[in-house]
């Protein structure tokens, strides 16, 4: 299945929408898209998982660099989410711990 | 009683293919709810990602995946023909000070701790080709028509 990202603003936020499925085959392209953003200068990213089908530790992973990335600049990356089987992951790996998990984009951008 | 057995490529690409066969497997064969097909398609794609890492020169590039069933049980069986492997340390741990350098390695290194969570028994066989890795799940099998 092929992996869809978007990239959009909002109050100074940019929204990484993800589609598809995030495993040991596409992850790379999200870590790509996630360093070009990095490097653009946008610190501030909400990565929107309400259309990702699967996500494995790969998927983790890329998620974490991108988290310790961002903040090695001062910002931050948090997660929408409120699908069960993805958010299970999380909670499996204790990684609820480290992320900011909203349950809709307006909330972590926190225009709501 | 053996339900499959595919042979791939030892590549992250064809790791989709996997979980679309198992799964379809499981589905038309077994009396399973959607979070055991969703916790066996998360557990094989860890699989098959530690099969592939511990592949060595004598695996020729190939991952075995096989289905063995019974009246009350799916096992899924990924044999990497690698090199033999540990099981690694669990996983919640892991999230406390996740942003070190060594730690955001290890997320990627979360495959067997997930899968021990994902299935109902985990069995790490050592085998003369190197290591099986066979996870079971407890379900009815469906009724044929």
């Amino acid at each position: 299945m092929d992996l869809g990202l978007e990239v959009t603003e909002k109050n100074g936020y940019s929204i990484l929408t993800v589609r598809g499925e995030v495993d040991v085959y596409t992850a790379p392209r999200l870590r790509e898209k996630l360093v070009e953003l990095a490097g653009e200068g946008h610190y501030q990213i909400v990565v929107d998982l309400e259309g990702v089908d699967f996500l494995d530790s790969t998927g983790l992973g890329v998620l974490v660099g991108g988290l310790k990335r961002l903040r090695s600049h001062e910002g931050d990356l948090q997660l929408v989410c409120t699908q069960h089987r993805i958010l299970k992951v999380f909670e499996i790996t204790g990684l609820t711990k480290v992320f900011s998990i909203f349950d809709s984009v307006d909330a972590a951008v926190g225009s709501q | 009683m053996r339900l499959a057995e595919l042979e791939l490529p030892a590549t992250p690409e064809f790791v989709s293919l996997a979980r679309l066969v198992v799964s379809s497997i499981a589905d038309d064969r077994y009396e399973i709810t959607d979070t055991q097909l969703d916790d066996l398609k998360l557990a094989l794609s860890e699989a098959c990602i530690v099969a592939m890492a511990t592949q060595d020169s004598s695996s020729q590039g190939k991952v075995t995946i096989a289905c063995e069933g019974t009246n009350d049980s799916l096992a899924v069986v990924v044999d990497g023909k690698g090199k033999h492997f540990e099981r690694a340390t669990s996983g919640p741990a892991l999230a406390d000070g996740l942003l070190t350098e060594a730690q955001q390695s290890q997320a990627s290194r979360l495959g067997l701790p997930l899968i021990d969570t994902l299935v109902d028994q985990i069995a790490i066989e050592e085998v003369p080709t190197g290591t099986r890795l066979r996870m079971t799940i407890f379900c009815e099998r469906a009724e044929e028509l």
